[in-house]
């Protein structure tokens, strides 16, 4: 691990990625106790520009821009996170036991994958939300099933790479059992590689959260820059306040993810090793 | 150009590689010579700095992390230590051509392996209508002509080291460098490969260089030999002489090591601990600490190179006390 | 009655697009307890694929795998992963012999802790594992991880590891390859001990005559997955039968000008 953070902190993109990570969680905890406005409070300012009271502006129903975009926080970081984790636990675990099993079983799991990754996962999204109905959760568990095929590619590629090693061998020389070998030799050896690509889910993750937002079909209750975004679509040329901040949030927090993500899948490629 | 002139020289040679944190003298003291129409060999095992300094004689040197601290390479009696890369290029494939370990990490996988060898031809000779020169080549080095329709994954690791020597030969080189060029080879297709350099060598007036850890190589293929350790070149001299009539203890028991004879307890002779770090200039012997024969001297200061016997030199202090003979440097 | 044998065990690996490939034609080789076999071949002749073979890591097409008369090919699962203890590996390339992530420590008590009965000092077996192969002080080496070690000091570690269990045979494939000279002597003292003093039988897999004429009481000649010649070492060395086996030892080039 320490050698994984070194070069991390030698990259400055990816300084810069984490330390803009690291501001939105501060904002997240304590961003409504410093900026204590409700971001569902309802206001007499009506779409009206940044201000003083307002530091982003007002929407159409008076609600403060800022304090929208703080509450989007937490919604965009839990799902990125939330589906990332399911997403890397399903593909690590379907990928290693079919890197190591190999036969019928790797078959089918990578006919599946290949299934997920060939459609184009935003539009099996919106079919599914449309479907199942909208709620954070639905939403979080959609994301995790489009994307587990990613870190199990990563995660099989791997495991197929280190049961070739003579450690491997030694240990079935043994008497180890398969498994007790597949859990303890070589996962923690494979995982690198399907560990970097989670902090891309996580970007697609978010990306793909504003997207549905935007199309409606997250549910009204929560505020989240998606659907700000959304709303803010009929007053582009009035209020513009109301759609460049949100856009902004959203670009930034998914490139600052990808550029992470980058940064990691090259330390964690075992061929960087040298 | 003086026919006489030797195509190679390093002298005195201080190459270090520099990391992120540390620094390795890979190189601290060597001193290696090749004339016209010779074949050198260069022995040492790993950490020894032997491949490092074929890839400083050709000028291939990882530019931002290493550096020459001080010696001479001359190629042809021209200076190119300081050479840049681009003049480098003028001078790679001739005079110097080099061929590698590993074939097939620098043979394109995805050109055929004539196209490979006319590249070659075109570099170095421009003028010259270029499928005969390929044909010819290719019979030099005993492939046959539909060879070249194949790509390298097709060919065994032989017949590679073939086409590696074919392409440097392209070049015309008046030097061939041959970093371990039998080493991942089966030992019969070695002695084809060494069969052939031989040959080859006395049809071009061509001189080697031949660097490997194996001395059976060496023995059947150079007429002299330098022995490197830790970075300095400790014994150089005829090959007969260096392995038979060993000065330096290294040297010694690296020849009783190769031999895998019993001794009289019924064990192989190996030479006891490990090779010393590189990560500082040693400023004493560096084989000290492994030493089963220093005098006091040898704690006192690092050796120099000294002539003991006609062309024979030695970086020892215990050698050169036991065998005191010509003093001052030998030309060679 | 052999330690181990090998009888009649053919291989051939399917592949795709073209003709299977037969890495092994039956082959037999037989090893006593103490003797030291070595199967010299090139690449092609089937000699890894004998070593995985008879260390069950790849079962043959056809033929038997017999350990002290029985055959492992029909034990049961439970049966062989006790009896396998016996019959340990040294691997080739130290440098994927190891977990990387496990220290010395981990990966000697990674064996040790297979031994039936068990063993009740681990920590103490794994230091008398390091002091036998000559890894001085065994207390140094303890906590440090593989890539930490030189590649002489991983040799003699997997050394260690595979006499951890207590084998009365170490199938070693080409354990000295890519050593270093001084390393391979210093390794091989360590297998003539192992063989003086443990009577430990070792099968050996080398492309290099003169290990095998080094160590090897008996020598098996293989090409093209074929037994071609087998005999005393001696014998083999001094008057070879079989042309393939002459062309092999015309073409080996020891330091002195004739073996």
């Amino acid at each position: 691990m320490p050698k994984v953070s070194r070069a991390l902190f030698r990259n400055p993109a990816t300084v810069l990625s984490l330390s803009f990570i690291l501001i939105l969680l501060c904002l997240a905890v304590f961003g409504p106790m410093v900026y204590g406005v409700d971001p569902f409070g309802l206001s007499m300012e009506v779409a009206e520009g940044p201000s003083r009271l307002h530091l982003l502006g007002t929407d159409d129903l008076g609600r403060d821009v800022l304090a929208g975009m703080i509450e989007g926080i937490k919604i965009s970081l839990f799902v990125g996170f939330s589906a990332a984790l399911a997403a890397t636990f399903l593909g690590i675990v379907v990928g290693a036991v079919a890197g190591y099993v190999g036969g019928w079983f790797d078959l089918i799991v990578m006919r599946i994958a290949e299934f997920f990754q060939v459609m184009p996962s935003f539009i099996l999204a919106v079919l599914i939300v449309a479907m199942i109905g909208p709620g954070l959760t639905r939403i979080v568990l959609v994301i995790a099933v489009l994307s587990w095929p990613q870190t199990a590619r990563f995660a099989r590629a791997e495991v197929l790479r280190i049961s070739q090693f003579d450690f491997v061998n030694a240990a079935r020389c043994l008497g180890i059992s398969s498994w007790r070998i597949l859990f303890t030799d070589v996962l923690p050896n494979a995982v690198g590689p399907a560990l970097a690509v989670s902090t891309l889910i996580m970007a697609q993750a978010i990306l793909l959260e504003a997207s549905l937002s935007f199309l409606g079909l997250s549910s009204p209750d929560i505020i989240s820059w998606g659907r700000m975004l959304s709303a803010g679509q009929n007053y582009l040329e009035t209020a513009w306040w109301l759609s460049v901040f949100p856009g902004l949030a959203i670009l930034l927090t998914v490139l600052a993810f990808n550029l992470l993500g980058d940064a990691l899948a090259d330390i964690m490629n075992p061929r960087h090793a040298n | 150009m003086n026919r006489n002139e030797n195509v190679l020289e390093i002298r005195d040679l201080h190459l270090v590689y520099t990391g992120r944190q540390r620094v390795v003298h890979a190189i601290q003291d060597a001193t290696v010579v090749v004339g016209r129409g010779e074949a050198v060999g260069i022995a040492g095992e790993s950490g020894s700095g032997k491949s490092s300094l074929a890839r400083a004689a050709m000028g291939l040197l990882p530019p931002k992390v290493s550096a020459i601290v001080s010696g001479r390479i001359l190629v042809e009696g021209a200076d190119v230590t300081t050479y840049t890369q681009r003049r480098w290029q003028s001078l790679r494939g001739n005079p110097i051509a080099i061929v590698f370990q590993d074939p097939l990490s620098f043979l394109n996988p995805v050109v055929r392996i004539g196209e490979q060898v006319a590249e070659s031809v075109r570099q170095h000779d421009p003028g010259v209508s270029v499928a005969p020169r390929v044909r010819d080549l290719l019979n030099m080095v005993q492939l046959p002509e539909s060879a070249a329709q194949r790509y390298p994954h097709e060919l065994s690791g032989g017949m590679r080291q073939r086409v590696m020597m074919a392409i440097a030969l392209g070049c015309r080189p008046r030097l061939l460098i041959a970093d371990e060029p039998t080493t991942a080879l089966d030992v019969t297709t070695q002695a084809e490969i060494l069969k052939l350099l031989a040959e080859l060598r006395a049809e071009l007036d061509m001189s080697l260089l031949l660097i490997s850890h194996d001395l059976g190589v060496l023995r059947s293929s150079c007429d002299r030999t330098y022995i490197m350790y830790a970075g300095h070149t400790i014994e150089s001299g005829a090959t007969v002489d260096v392995l038979r009539c060993s000065l330096h203890p290294y040297t010694k028991g690296l020849v009783d090591a190769s031999r895998m004879v019993l001794n009289a307890q019924n064990r192989f002779s190996a030479i006891g601990g490990d090779v010393p770090t590189l990560s500082k200039r040693h400023g004493l012997c560096p084989f000290l600490p492994r030493c089963a024969c220093s005098i006091a001297e040898c704690q006192d200061r690092m050796p120099r190179l000294d002539e003991q016997a006609a062309g024979h030199m030695v970086r020892c202090w215990q050698a050169q006390a036991r065998h005191p003979a010509e003093k001052g440097h030998g030309a060679v | 009655m052999a330690l181990f044998e090998l009888m009649q065990i053919s291989k051939s690996f399917r592949q795709r697009g073209a003709a299977p490939f037969q890495a092994l034609a039956d082959v037999s080789v037989h090893i006593d307890a103490g003797e030291c076999v070595a199967i010299v071949g090139e690449s092609g002749s089937g000699k890894s694929t004998l070593a995985r073979v008879a260390l069950r890591l790849l079962d043959p097409d056809c033929g038997d795998v017999l350990l002290d008369g029985e055959s492992i090919l029909g034990m049961s699962e439970e049966k062989w992963n006790r009896l396998r203890l016996t019959v340990q590996p040294v691997f080739q390339d130290p440098s994927s012999a190891f977990n990387p992530r496990r220290t010395v420590q981990s990966s000697l008590e990674q064996a040790i802790g297979q031994c039936v009965p068990k063993e009740p000092a681990p920590r103490e077996r794994a230091l008398e594992l390091l002091s036998s192969v000559e890894l001085r002080p065994a207390e140094d080496f303890l906590q440090r991880y593989p890539h930490q070690l030189s590649g002489g000091q991983r040799q003699r570690l997997g050394i260690a590891r595979a006499l951890a269990t207590r084998p009365r045979l170490i199938v070693a494939d080409e354990p000295l390859s890519g050593a270093d000279v001084s390393i391979r002597a210093q390794v091989l003292n360590l297998l003539l001990d192992l063989r003086e003093r443990q009577n430990i039988a070792i099968l050996m897999i080398t492309h290099d005559m003169l290990v095998a004429r080094a160590l090897a009481d008996r020598v098996v000649v293989m090409h093209r997955g074929r037994v071609v010649e087998q005999g005393r070492t001696r014998d083999i060395m001094d008057a070879p039968q079989d042309p393939y086996t002459q062309r092999l030892l015309n073409a080996v080039l020891s330091v002195d000008a004739d073996i």
